[in-house]
C-alpha cells in the first residue's frame, strides 16, 4: 500500500508530505529489548558464574528450556508490536487538508482530518538536549472553533513543516475564495441569461 | 508413585505458540494493510518471523534426544523450601 492509499484524495488534491516521529524514537525500546535479552545471559552469569545449570529432575529442566523459551518469544512479540505501532502513526498534508493517523495499539486507528482552511496558527517546538542535535520536535496546529488542535509529536525539521503548514493554509484560503468567486460570478451571470429571455419572451 | 510423561509440559508451550501466532499475524497483517509500500514493513515482518522461527528451532535442538512418552516419578521432583 503506498501512502495514496491510505487516504482518498479529493479533486485537485495533491500529496505534499507525510511524516513519521523521528527514528531515534525507536531507540527506547530497541534499548529495552536488548537489556530484558540480555537478563537471561547475565543471570547466568552472576549466579552461576558462567557454569551450566545442573537441575536435579529432567521435568525441571524441561520446564525451564520451555520458559526461557517463552520469554524470549514473548519479548520479541513485545518488540515488534512496538515497531508496528511507531511505523504505522503516520501524518499526511496534502494541498487541501491534514491527516493525523494513529495507530493505538494491533487492534485500534484513529483518523482525524483537517480541512487547510480551518488552520488558524501553528506552533512548531524542539526541547532537549538530543532534539536539538537530531533538529526533530512537536508542531501544534490549532484549529478554529472548539475543535481539537492537531499535535504533530516528535516529528523531524517541526520548523519547516510549520512553515510549509502556514504557506499551505494560505494557498487553500485563496483558492478556496477564487472559486467562491467563480461560482457567483456563474450565478450571476446565469440569472441575467434567464431574465434577458424572459424579456425577450422566450422563457 | 505418580509418574507424568513429558509431553505434558508441551500442552502450555502449544498453548502460548497458538496465542504467539495469533498475534504475530495481526501484526504482520496491520502493518501489510497500512503500511506504506516502501519496504520497510516488508524487512521488518522478515525480520520478525526469522527471529521467531530462530528462538523455535533453537528450542526444539536444545529438548532434541528426549523421551517424551516415558513417565517420570514425581517423588524425585525437590519441592521448594520455604
Amino acid at each position: 500500500m503506498s501512502i495514496h492509499q491510505l487516504f482518498t484524495p479529493n479533486a485537485g488534491e495533491k500529496l505534499e508530505f507525510s511524516l513519521r516521529r523521528h527514528p531515534i524514537v525507536f531507540a527506547g525500546p530497541v534499548f529495552i529489548f536488548l537489556v530484558l535479552a540480555a537478563i537471561p545471559f547475565a543471570a547466568k552469569t552472576v549466579i552461576l558464574g558462567g557454569e551450566a545449570l545442573a537441575l536435579p529432575h529432567p521435568l525441571l529442566e524441561i520446564g525451564l528450556k520451555l520458559l526461557v523459551s517463552i520469554y524470549y518469544l514473548g519479548i520479541w512479540i513485545f518488540f515488534f508490536s512496538q515497531f508496528t505501532d511507531y511505523y504505522l502513526d503516520i501524518n499526511i498534508v496534502t494541498n487541501d487538508r491534514i491527516l493525523d493517523i494513529n495507530q493505538k495499539g494491533l487492534f485500534g486507528r484513529v483518523v482525524a482530518e483537517l480541512d487547510l482552511t480551518r488552520v488558524q496558527d501553528v506552533h512548531s517546538e524542539i526541547k532537549g538536549i538530543i532534539p536539538t542535535m537530531l533538529n526533530y520536535g512537536t508542531v501544534e496546529i490549532q484549529t478554529a472553533g472548539g475543535e481539537q488542535n492537531f499535535i504533530f509529536e516528535q516529528v523531524p525539521n517541526p520548523h519547516a513543516v510549520r512553515q510549509r503548514i502556514i504557506e499551505l493554509a494560505a494557498l487553500d484560503r485563496k483558492r478556496e475564495a477564487r472559486d467562491i468567486m467563480h461560482q457567483t460570478e456563474s450565478k450571476d451571470v446565469a440569472a441575467a441569461g434567464r431574465n434577458e429571455m424572459r424579456h425577450q419572451g422566450l422563457g | 508413585m505418580i509418574a507424568l510423561p513429558p509431553y505434558l509440559l508441551l500442552i502450555p508451550y502449544a498453548l502460548f505458540l497458538l496465542g504467539y501466532l495469533f498475534f504475530a499475524l495481526a501484526n504482520i497483517v496491520s502493518l501489510a494493510k497500512y503500511g506504506a509500500r516502501n519496504g520497510v514493513g516488508l524487512v521488518a515482518s522478515f525480520i520478525f518471523i526469522a527471529g521467531s522461527a530462530l528462538v523455535i528451532f533453537a528450542t526444539w535442538q536444545s529438548l532434541a534426544g528426549i523421551d517424551w512418552t516415558t513417565g517420570v516419578p514425581l517423588a524425585a521432583v525437590p519441592l521448594p523450601a520455604f
